[in-house]
């Protein structure tokens, strides 16, 4: 990517960060206050009601480490159900600007990973008021974020490319954001699934970034190295692959949209 | 020559339509042979022209003759299906109003981003931000979200950053019709001074008096084909001659006003009409009837005082058979009933059963702007002034008379503008 490239992929992110919330009255608070009532939500029905316990803690336990969880589903649910519409929500751009469209995925996986962070400010926050401070190796979490960021980029490309071609993967993502929140161990751990499916669940590339993520914030350890790096060489393979097919496809883009 | 900043070499483009989104998809990944059920249209067909450093060029033609396509290929969102183009200089294009704005962001941030994609950086945006808010000079609205802009205030602030981030080629596509006189006028000069600059002009217009006007060259396409590139003039004069109602109407002065018809013709009233006969009714009806404005195009709104013209494609009947056109206010009252009958011209009458008949009539809309009704009827006369109905279209429309009363001299005011002829003489008295 160019450098100007760069800093309008920067621009665009930043304002579609604070222009989600333009015009409502709770502004940014809503970043904060809508991953806090979903997780008083699914507290109330995993950790009350269906009396889920993590290796045996109590429920604010619980839903701490639920919400390191869902931090890493979130960004990719978003990215998820944003990237088939987002070339198709901008025909201006295809057809009646010289736009570099291809920073348009990267925008919406830039946003995603903005969000994640507000999530784990809250996390720690309520960390803090719940329990006490957190570990130290809270601090790695950016690289397992970062480990994650191509999967996210390479879906947005993937999906950005095909949604235009293929109006129908709008209503597929949704489905299949449902799906993965409850095939990815985020409301229980990869220990209490049975050993005839947990390769299954091992092959899912959320599970992997959800476990280290829990790893590093909630049981205190450094993530594993190599296997980050084995991790984001694979989802860079990916998000090139997707790159090269969004290219491929663009020429197109101006004749459908 | 190492003048020339653009050159187009045997353009062509062709879209594909295909028949079902699968065959698309196909088509994209793995190239034509895999696809099947692939229709061709050709928008351009082997355009060739230059233009110079400095060089004020013109895109003349009616609509779908490939003015946009080829522009939007020049400025590169599309791509040219073969030839090639080559454009050196950085582009700035106003293909649509306001297309490349984000209608939730602030009009600051959209001269912002505009800026960005123009190639700026952010403090050179910075620094000419003062200059482009006064040049489109739409005051606090600025930090509104641009979905609240009228369209005028948009085409200013698109306007504004387009001609303020230093082209070297501008692009304009018919964008500068929708401001209102003052800010058009301010815009062609601008364009004027940027010319003066060395600022290559590409420019597409209907309205000609612009045309000759501001460009020294033209490119007249006809259909997607290149049919002159030249002096401003000749196109003008060539894209004039060639219009849909000259040759018709050119007969209006005649007895008979109506010409014969061809098969292309009828087919471009079916396709152009506004109101078409619901079932295949036989004996004498109206069929289609189709509306254009002066250059040809077809349409609903018009400018005060300018012509609209009716195409009314009818079956004939045994007797002589008159077209009517009745002109509806909105209270629903005939303001005129205007056609064949009281303009004096001999009717058709039909030689062979199913015999059909082209009418052109050309009606001078000096009424107040405001909507209106039409209805066409099909009639033959049985005394002075009277006769019987054959078929009616019912009404239809509206069609949009429009006047901006407020910056514009109106030719007349009141409800109808009536033929009318003034002398102001000086009276001198005798000691003089």
């Amino acid at each position: 990517m160019r450098r100007d490239e760069w800093a309008l992929t920067f621009e665009l992110a930043k304002r579609q960060f604070s222009g989600r919330y333009r015009g409502s009255f709770g502004g940014l608070a809503w970043s904060f206050v809508q991953p806090l009532f979903l997780l008083a939500v699914y507290t109330l029905a995993f950790g009350v009601v269906f009396k889920t316990r993590w290796e045996a803690t109590g429920t604010a336990d619980y839903a701490l480490v639920l919400f390191a969880g869902l931090i890493v589903f979130n960004a990719f649910s978003e990215v998820l159900n944003t990237a088939p519409g987002l070339i198709v929500a901008h025909p201006n751009y295809v057809k009646k600007v010289r736009f570099p469209l291809e920073i348009l995925p990267c925008v919406t996986t830039l946003t995603a990973l903005a969000h994640s962070v507000i999530g784990v400010v809250v996390w720690i926050v309520a960390h803090l008021l719940l329990i006490g401070p957190p570990h130290f190796s809270t601090l790695y979490f950016p690289f397992v974020l970062l480990a994650f960021s191509p999967v996210l980029l390479g879906i947005a490309w993937l999906l950005a490319a095909l949604g235009v071609l293929v109006r129908d993967i709008a209503q597929l993502t949704g489905m299949l954001a449902q799906a993965m929140l409850f095939l990815t161990p985020v409301f229980y751990s990869l220990e209490i699934v049975p050993a005839a499916y947990r390769e299954w669940f091992l092959a899912n590339p959320l599970t992997y970034p959800v476990e280290q993520f829990r790893r590093v914030l909630i049981s205190g350890v450094a993530p594993s190295w190599t296997g980050l790096v084995c991790y984001f060489a694979v989802a860079c393979a990916f998000a090139f692959a997707s790159r090269l097919l969004f290219r491929r496809l663009r020429p197109i883009f101006a004749d459908i949209v | 020559m190492d003048d020339i900043v653009i050159r187009a070499r045997n353009l062509s483009k062709r879209y594909l339509v295909f028949d079902s989104p699968g065959m698309r998809l196909r088509h994209a990944l793995f190239g034509a042979r895999a696809a099947s059920g692939v229709r061709e249209v050709m928008a351009l067909s082997d355009v060739s022209f230059e233009v110079r450093r400095g060089e004020a060029v013109a895109v003349i033609g009616r609509n779908g003759g490939g003015k946009s396509t080829l522009l939007e290929i020049i400025t590169g969102t599309l791509k040219p299906t073969a030839g090639e183009v080559e454009v050196r200089g950085r582009v700035s294009a106003l293909l649509e109003l306001g297309s490349g704005f984000n209608p939730e962001f602030s009009g600051r941030d959209n001269v912002i981003l505009n800026g960005m994609l123009l190639g700026l950086s952010r403090s050179e945006i910075e620094r000419r931000f003062d200059e482009i808010a006064a040049f489109a000079d739409i005051g606090d609205v600025l930090d509104r979200p641009v979905k609240t802009y009228s369209s005028g205030m948009m085409m200013r602030l698109a306007f504004a950053v387009q001609v303020l981030s230093d082209p070297e080629i501008l692009i304009v596509d018919e964008a500068l019709s929708v401001g209102d006189f003052f800010f058009q006028q301010k815009c062609l000069g601008y364009i004027r001074s940027l010319r003066e600059k060395g600022v290559t002009l590409l420019f597409v217009s209907h309205d000609m008096s612009t045309v000759r006007d501001l460009c020294d060259r033209a490119v007249y396409l006809r259909r997607g084909h290149l049919a002159y590139a030249g002096t401003a003039g000749t196109a003008i004069t060539r894209y004039y001659a060639e219009q849909p109602f000259g040759a018709l109407l050119a007969h209006a002065g005649d007895s008979q006003g109506i010409g014969v018809i061809q098969d292309d013709l009828r087919d471009a009233i079916s396709h152009d009409a506004v109101w078409r006969a619901h079932s295949d009714k036989s004996g004498p009806a109206i069929l289609a009837v189709a509306i254009y404005d002066e250059a040809g195009n077809p349409c609903m709104g018009f400018r005060m005082g300018t012509a609209m013209h009716l195409r009314v494609l009818y079956r004939l009947a045994d007797e002589a058979t008159h077209v009517s056109v009745s002109v509806g206010n909105k209270y629903d009252q005939i303001l005129c009933v205007l056609g064949t009958y009281p303009l004096g011209l001999t009717p058709l009458a039909a030689t062979h059963v199913g015999q059909m008949a082209v009418c052109d009539l050309s009606i001078q809309l000096m009424i107040e702007a405001g909507s209106y009704s039409l209805e066409v009827g099909l009639g033959t006369r049985v005394a002075a002034n009277m006769g019987v109905k054959l078929d009616s279209t019912g009404a239809f429309g509206p069609i949009a008379v429009r006047w901006d009363y407020e910056n514009e001299t109106a030719p007349f005011l009141g409800m109808v503008g009536l033929p009318c002829k003034a002398e102001i003489l000086v009276v001198t008295d005798g000691s003089g």
